[in-house]
C-alpha cells in the first residue's frame, strides 16, 4: 500500500501515519497478517525520527490495529480492533457532533449530509473490492 | 607488460570520464543539478540549455585532457606519464566540480525567485511493500565469488612447496618484472584483498535493499516500477563485477606460480577493464538515475512535489540530515547512491573502508 504524507499540514506526521494505516486496513489495502515495515526502515523511508514512527506503530496496537512480535515484526492484527463499544461510540460523537453542527451552519441539508457520509463510506468499500 | 597494453587500460578509464558528462541527462528528471525540480518543468528551455551547455563544456575538458595524454605519452618517461595520468583524472573530477556550481547555484537562484515551490504540495510518498519485492539478489550467489577465494588459498597452499623460491609479483614500466622472495605473506596477500572486496560488494548489495525509497507522488506506480528495476538490475551488476573482480585477482594469484598464465596477465586485465567499464556506461545509459530513463514518467497528479529537501544537500551534492535516521539515498547528481553524513554510523563505515586502503599504501 502507498502511504502518503503531507509535511506542511498541521497534523503531525504521527497522526496521518496513524490515519493512512488504519484507512488501509478499512480499505482492505492491508490485509489481516500482512506485514509492515519495521519501525527502523519505516522511519527511514519517510525520513523522520524512529519516535515518531513508534509513537504510530504504539498506539496503533494499544487500539488493536497492530500486532508487534518480537521476531515477526509489525503485523496487522487479524482479529482487529474491539467492535464499537458504547464508550467509543460517545467519543465518535463527540469528535462528529462539532463538524456536523459546522456543516449545519454552512447550510448544508440533511440529505446532502447523509449522501456526504455514504461517499466516503462507499469509497472505503470500493477499494476493498479492488 | 607491453607498453600498448598499459596505454591502453589508461585511455580506458578516461571513457567513464566522458559518460560524467552526460551526468545532466542520467539524473532524476526531478533533480535539475542537485535542485529538486518538478518533474513537469523538466523541458523548460532554460534547464535544456543548461543541460546542453554541461555536457558541452564537461565533454571539451575531456577530450582536452585525452589529446593532452596522447601528446605527453610520446614525450615523457612511462613513469612520469603515469603520474601525470592519475594527476590529471584528479584535476578532471575537480574541475567537473567547479563546472557543475555555477549551474546548482544558478537554478538554486531561480528556485527561489519564481519562488513556484509554492504552487505544489509537497508530499511524501512510501510503499509499505516495496521491500517484499526482490529488490536485490539473493546473497547465497556470492558463495561463488567465496569458493573461488577458498579455491585460490588452498591450491596456492598445496602448490606452495613445488614453486621456485622467487615468485614475479609485479611488472614495472617498460616490462621489468619484479621478482619477490616466496613467502607464505605473498601468497596470501591478494586472497585477503579478495576477501575485503568481497565483504564491500556484499555491503554494496545490502545498501541497495535498505537505501531509502525515492517514489514520486505525482505518479506512484510509474516511479515504483523504475526504482525497483533499478535496484534489481545494479544489484545483478554488482554481483557480476564481484565474480570478475575476484576471478580476475585469482588470474593474477595464480600467474605467480604459471608461467603461461603470466604471459597473458595484461591481456586478462586489460580484457577485465574493457568488460566492466563498457558494461558500466551501457548499464547506466540503459537505467538511468533510479531507473528514470527505463520509461517515460508522466505526472498524473498535477502540482504535487517530492519533499522539498534541498536545505539538507549541501551544494546538492552531499546529504546531512540529522532528522532522517537513513544512512544510504540516491545520489542527485549522478547515478548511484550517497550517504547521510549526519549519521555517526556512516563515518564508521567510511573508516572501514579507508583503513585497509591507508595500510595497503603504508605498507
Amino acid at each position: 500500500m502507498f502511504i502518503e504524507l503531507d509535511f506542511q499540514s498541521e497534523t503531525p506526521i504521527y497522526e496521518q501515519l496513524k490515519t493512512e494505516i488504519i484507512v488501509g486496513i478499512a480499505s482492505g489495502q492491508l490485509t489481516p497478517g500482512e506485514r509492515l515495515p519495521s519501525v527502523r526502515q519505516m522511519a527511514s523511508d519517510i525520513g523522520i525520527n524512529l519516535h515518531t514512527v513508534n509513537k504510530a506503530y504504539t498506539q496503533l496496537k494499544e487500539e488493536g490495529y497492530l500486532l508487534i512480535h518480537r521476531q515477526r515484526g509489525v503485523v496487522v492484527n487479524p482479529e482487529g480492533p474491539e467492535a464499537m463499544t458504547k464508550e467509543r461510540q460517545a467519543q465518535l460523537r463527540q469528535i462528529l457532533r462539532p463538524l456536523i453542527a459546522d456543516s449545519l451552519c454552512r447550510q448544508m441539508t440533511e440529505k446532502e449530509l447523509t449522501t456526504f457520509i455514504q461517499s466516503i463510506y462507499d469509497e472505503l468499500k470500493e477499494d476493498r473490492s479492488k | 607488460m607491453n607498453l600498448a597494453f598499459e596505454h591502453l587500460i589508461v585511455y580506458m578509464t578516461l571513457l567513464p570520464l566522458f559518460l560524467l558528462s552526460f551526468t545532466p541527462y542520467l539524473t532524476k528528471k526531478t533533480d535539475c543539478f542537485g535542485v529538486t525540480i518538478p518533474l513537469d518543468m523538466y523541458d523548460r528551455p532554460e534547464f535544456r540549455k543548461m543541460r546542453k551547455q554541461f555536457t558541452f563544456i564537461s565533454f571539451l575538458i575531456n577530450l582536452l585532457i585525452l589529446f593532452g595524454l596522447l601528446f605527453l605519452q610520446a614525450r615523457v618517461s612511462e613513469s612520469t606519464f603515469m603520474i601525470s595520468f592519475i594527476v590529471l583524472i584528479f584535476s578532471l573530477l575537480i574541475i567537473f566540480f567547479i563546472l557543475y556550481l555555477p549551474f546548482h547555484q544558478s537554478v538554486k537562484k531561480m528556485k527561489k525567485n519564481e519562488a513556484w515551490i509554492y504552487n505544489y504540495k509537497q508530499k511524501r510518498l512510501i510503499d509499505t511493500e516495496f521491500r517484499k519485492a526482490n529488490l536485490a539478489i539473493s546473497y547465497k550467489w556470492y558463495l561463488i565469488p567465496f569458493l573461488m577465494i577458498v579455491g585460490t588459498l588452498l591450491y596456492s597452499f598445496i602448490i606452495y612447496d613445488t614453486i621456485p623460491s622467487e615468485i614475479p609479483t609485479h611488472t614495472g614500466p617498460g616490462g621489468h618484472v619484479t621478482y619477490s622472495e616466496k613467502s607464505m605473506t605473498t601468497i596470501i596477500l591478494l586472497p585477503i584483498i579478495q576477501l575485503f572486496m568481497l565483504a564491500i560488494f556484499v555491503a554494496s548489495q545490502y545498501a541497495i535493499t535498505i537505501a531509502k525509497q525515492s517514489l514520486h507522488p505525482a505518479n506512484p506506480k510509474g516511479s515504483q516500477e523504475q526504482n525497483k528495476k533499478f535496484r534489481r538490475y545494479w544489484s545483478i551488476f554488482t554481483l557480476l563485477i564481484g565474480i570478475a573482480t575476484t576471478a580476475l585477482l585469482s588470474y593474477i594469484q595464480l600467474a605467480m606460480f604459471h608461467d603461461f598464465l603470466f604471459q597473458e596477465q595484461s591481456k586478462v586485465i586489460l580484457l577485465f577493464i574493457t568488460i566492466v567499464i563498457v558494461s558500466l556506461i551501457i548499464l547506466s545509459i540503459r537505467t538511468g538515475q533510479s531507473g528514470s530513463r527505463l520509461n517515460e514518467l508522466n505526472s498524473e497528479t498535477d502540482h504535487v512535489i517530492e519533499v522539498d529537501e534541498d536545505e539538507h544537500w549541501i551544494l546538492g551534492q552531499i546529504y546531512f540530515n540529522r532528522q532522517d535516521p537513513t544512512i544510504f539515498v540516491e545520489k542527485r547528481f549522478g547515478i548511484g547512491w550517497t550517504v547521510n553524513f549526519a549519521r555517526p554510523i556512516t563515518w564508521i563505515f567510511l573508516l572501514i573502508l579507508l583503513l585497509p586502503l591507508a595500510l595497503l599504501i603504508v605498507i
